[in-house]
């Protein structure tokens, strides 16, 4: 073996040495910690804990909220989901480039930011629900609070992902298919139905299975809007937590994570059976069709309008009023005047700016440690097929089937003493826990972005450079980069643009010499200071600002490339 | 000169190539053909490093390079797909190989410049790879494959995604780009034809294993087994017809295989006169096939199966369902397995 290729091995051996420790103690050992933490609470095995769990009333109710919350939430995303593709895609809707602009807006606005902003209108003290309680003063002005409040929230912001994927899906569905369903007889309405609708069936499960693993989740709108009586899992193990119920909280999030790979092994097996594939050699694209009945006609327009509404009114309102006076914010009038006074408050004090701050350094280093991961990992297991590589694929993925509140708990259960596999230290408390927990609840979706681009990568090319005579080094710097580069820039981007404001992980493990701005957000939403809540708008805008630059930049640099 | 030696490739159980052994001269142009799936891309993989042989060896000017990396072969290698990196230009396409090297730029300058002009993309140099039509990219791989001066050059179907007339004025490009080089090249095709045109030696490819390795001439008109006789042009199978055809009809020739190439079998209106030398069957001209320079006739015979004749000349004489002699001459019978 030549002194080249012993040193590249080492090399490669070393990067593999540091990513089996990443995971080792970082995914896998937390886990253990968590079931250890249930049933070895003192040393000894016990199940004491399930009969503390059975014998609380509001913990067992947090569980049947959880469920019956998820079964509500992916039932209305549904409907709304399929009723936006139906209107922007299939219909011949008036204002189709609003209705999508309103109907992406979960996709650049979401978590703690979305919650804060959808109770900043619909709240009982908020614009809108204002202004309806004094057109109809019977009505409940705290419906925004507890489950109508939460599932209002997923039902409009779990959409996301219906966009993404059915949209995308049902833009290539072969026009000649509808067509042929209307000479044969079938109304627009039944061509959509019987025709478009199942060809999209996969992409429709994929976006069910995510809305629901989104809402078991879910814990910036509980916590927000939760008030004092309605609890889901995850709000339920930070409170627990909170006051010492380790081991409960433990087996909550345990419960949790069973739910989900219960729930994902179901749905892939249902997703397997319903796929369709286009037999047409030639696809004709798709076409839109008039609604011919002038009743029908308005409702859907109207309720498109609506939707509409929904969406926008929340972010043009805290757009408004983050240009406000802050007494205008507190008594939520219109405002008269409109000054940068609040943005200049909070750009030039180091107190307000340093939420920011933190949240971009906390950011930007799970970013990097997430790339090194996903980059070394993805290429090898593109490349090589043995054990070690499905050992290093699966366990790359446990993250995505257990919820981040686990791994949370597992964490704090593990690196709350001295560890040696971290050299003695105590992590818990310390800056590089979080992003070390940001970066392990990132892997899996970071690693699925990046398998698709390696995909795309002809196996030949690589061949072609060693032929040419490129060890694998060189190759995979002068060939295989160039072409994964860009996914590697948007996998990044987006990454460090959902955690700018992440909440469940930092909720849990934050320290209180860099707290987070998802943590800034949800304690200002909690104190009715006047400048705290003129803070928050800000916060909410330039989140946006910075959310809908960096997907428009990732989606330009991508289409460029 | 490439030596093959008792070289199998394997996929855990299955015997994608098995035992197969060849040898090539140097400054040859080899092709490797045979059906899909025969192990012809397998076999050629191998010789450049991206396929490891279960056993066997790989020769070159007698040195086993079977142990070796790709990158350690000095192969070239031109791919179906032409894997042209998408992110570099044609030049830098071209210059990759140089550049590895770390020659100075001024020398890869020039012999990119050099190989772009004979194979007639000077002018496309800074274009990306996606502005160049299909021939153009071909070119491109091809130059990218040459500049580096491999020892042997390994193509494998460099002409199958491009349509059919400009196939042929590539495949005659690539050859005289070959004689001109004196490059030893191993080209895999599916396509007889070309094969038969482009080659000087022809291993004919199938299971995993060579059936005959010869000219092409050799192959066409002495093809060693049927397999060889069936795939390489059209051939009239004789079903029955041995005892025609044999002197002595023993078992052994009754379970021979007999074929005759369509451009051997004359059709006539009345029967030809009696020659002990030649064979005429009954049949109906069942229909035609014009194929321009030439015309098929497809004729039924009694006994229910099908003879085919090229004719060259024109065929107002015949007409279908017109009852015709289909003769041949017994010495351009194709037989395998008989005594005659």
């Amino acid at each position: 073996m030549s002194r080249r290729r012993l040193i590249t091995r080492i090399g490669f051996f070393a990067l593999f040495t540091v990513i089996g420790w990443f995971i080792f103690s970082f995914i896998l050992v937390p886990v253990v910690g968590v079931i250890r933490e249930i049933f070895f609470t003192d040393g000894t095995f016990s199940v004491d804990v399930i009969k503390t769990l059975l014998s609380s009333r509001r913990v067992m109710s947090s569980l049947k909220n959880t469920y019956i919350m998820a079964i509500c939430t992916i039932v209305l995303v549904n409907i709304i989901g399929i009723f936006q593709i139906m209107v922007t895609e299939y219909f011949d809707i008036k204002g189709t480039k609003l209705l999508n602009l309103a109907f992406m807006t979960p996709l650049v606005y979401g978590g703690i930011s979305l919650v804060t902003g959808y109770n900043f209108v619909y709240s009982s003290t908020g614009l809108l629900t204002r202004a309806m309680v004094e057109l109809f003063p019977g009505m409940n002005p705290y419906w925004f609070t507890g489950f109508s409040g939460v599932l209002f929230v997923h039902a409009f912001s779990m959409t996301g992902n219906h966009i993404l994927f059915v949209k995308t899906a049902f833009r290539r569905i072969d026009y000649s298919t509808i067509e042929a369903s209307k000479s044969l007889g079938a109304s627009d309405f039944k061509a959509f139905t019987r025709v478009a609708l199942p060809v999209v069936m996969p992409a429709i499960f994929s976006a069910t299975i995510l809305a629901m693993l989104s809402s078991l989740n879910s814990f910036a709108a509980p916590s927000v809007l939760g008030g004092k009586n309605f609890y889901m899992i995850n709000s339920m193990i930070q409170n627990l937590n909170g006051i010492g119920s380790r081991d409960l909280a433990a087996l909550l999030s345990f419960i949790l994570a069973i739910t989900c790979i219960i729930l994902l092994t179901v749905f892939r097996k249902i997703e397997k059976k319903r796929n369709f594939l286009s037999v047409s050699k030639v696809t004709t694209r798709m076409r839109k069709v008039k609604i011919k009945n002038p009743v029908l006609n308005v409702i859907v327009h109207g309720i498109s309008y609506i939707m509409v509404a929904v969406y926008l009114l929340p972010i043009i309102t805290i757009v408004i009023y983050s240009f406000a006076e802050f007494d205008t914010i507190v008594s939520r009038a219109i405002p008269t005047k409109l000054t940068l006074e609040n943005y200049i408050r909070v750009f030039s004090r180091g107190i307000t700016l340093e939420p920011f701050f933190n949240s971009f350094i906390l950011s930007f280093v799970a970013v990097v440690m997430v790339l090194i991961v996903c980059v070394v990992s993805s290429v090898a297991i593109h490349k090589f097929k043995n054990k070690a590589v499905t050992i290093l694929e699966y366990s790359l993925l446990i993250p995505w089937i257990i919820p981040s509140t686990m791994l949370a708990v597992g964490l704090i259960s593990v690196y709350s003493t001295p560890n040696l596999l971290v050299f003695q230290q105590v992590l818990l408390g310390s800056f590089i826990l979080l992003p070390l927990a940001y970066a392990v609840t990132h892997v899996p979706s970071a690693m699925r972005l990046m398998r698709a681009s390696l995909y795309m990568i002809n196996n030949s090319h690589e061949e072609a450079a060693r032929s040419l005579g490129a060890n694998p080094l060189k190759t995979f710097v002068k060939v295989v980069f160039p072409v994964i580069r860009p996914t590697i820039i948007s996998v990044g981007a987006i990454t460090f643009n959902g955690l700018l404001s992440e909440y469940t992980v930092s909720a849990l493990l934050y320290s209180a010499n860099h707290v987070p701005l998802g943590m800034i957000l949800r304690s200002q939403e909690s104190l009715p200071d006047p400048y705290m809540a003129a803070n928050t708008l800000v916060y909410i805008v330039v989140l946006m600002v910075i959310s809908a630059i960096t997907l428009a930049a990732t989606q330009k640099y991508r289409n460029i490339v | 000169m490439i030596e093959l030696k008792n070289l199998s490739i394997k996929y855990g159980d299955f015997v994608a190539v098995n035992k197969i052994n060849v040898e090539i001269q140097d400054g040859e142009f080899f092709t490797f053909l045979g059906p899909s799936g025969c192990g012809k891309t397998t076999t050629l993989r191998s010789i450049s490093g991206f396929e490891k042989p279960a056993e066997g060896q790989i020769l070159v000017e007698g040195e086993d390079i079977s142990r070796l990396l790709p990158e350690e072969r000095n192969i070239g290698f031109v791919f179906q797909n032409y894997a042209l990196f998408p992110s570099m230009s044609v030049y830098e396409n071209i210059a990759f190989g140089l550049k590895i090297k770390k020659i100075s730029k001024n020398f890869v300058k020039s012999k990119v410049e050099s190989i772009a002009e004979k194979v007639g993309i000077s002018e496309h140099l800074y274009k990306k790879i996606s502005e160049l039509s299909g021939g153009q990219q071909q070119r491109i791989a091809v130059a990218r494959a040459l500049v580096v001066e491999p020892k042997i050059l390994l193509m494998d179907e460099p002409l199958s995604n491009l349509d059919a007339k400009l196939r042929v004025s590539m495949r005659e490009e690539i050859k005289r780009l070959q004689s001109e080089l004196k490059i030893t090249t191993i080209y895999v095709t599916h396509d007889q034809e070309e094969a038969l045109a482009i080659s000087d030696k022809i291993a004919v490819f199938n299971k995993g294993t060579i059936e005959q390795i010869d000219v092409p001439s050799v192959i066409y008109n002495r093809p060693a087994t049927p397999f060889v006789a069936e795939f390489i042009g059209d051939i009239n199978h004789l079903e029955g017809m041995a005892a025609t055809l044999y002197r002595h009809n023993t078992e052994e020739n009754q379970g021979s295989q007999l074929y005759i190439r369509p451009q051997k079998v004359s059709v006539q209106g009345t029967p030809p006169e009696e020659d002990e030398g030649i064979v005429a069957v009954k049949g109906q001209i069942q229909s035609f096939e014009f194929l321009g320079a030439y015309s098929k006739v497809i004729i039924s015979l009694e006994d229910g199966s099908r003879m085919v004749s090229i004719r060259f000349d024109t065929m107002d004489m015949l007409h279908l369902r017109d009852t015709v002699w289909a003769s041949f001459r017994k010495k351009d019978v194709l037989a395998f397995g008989g005594q005659s």
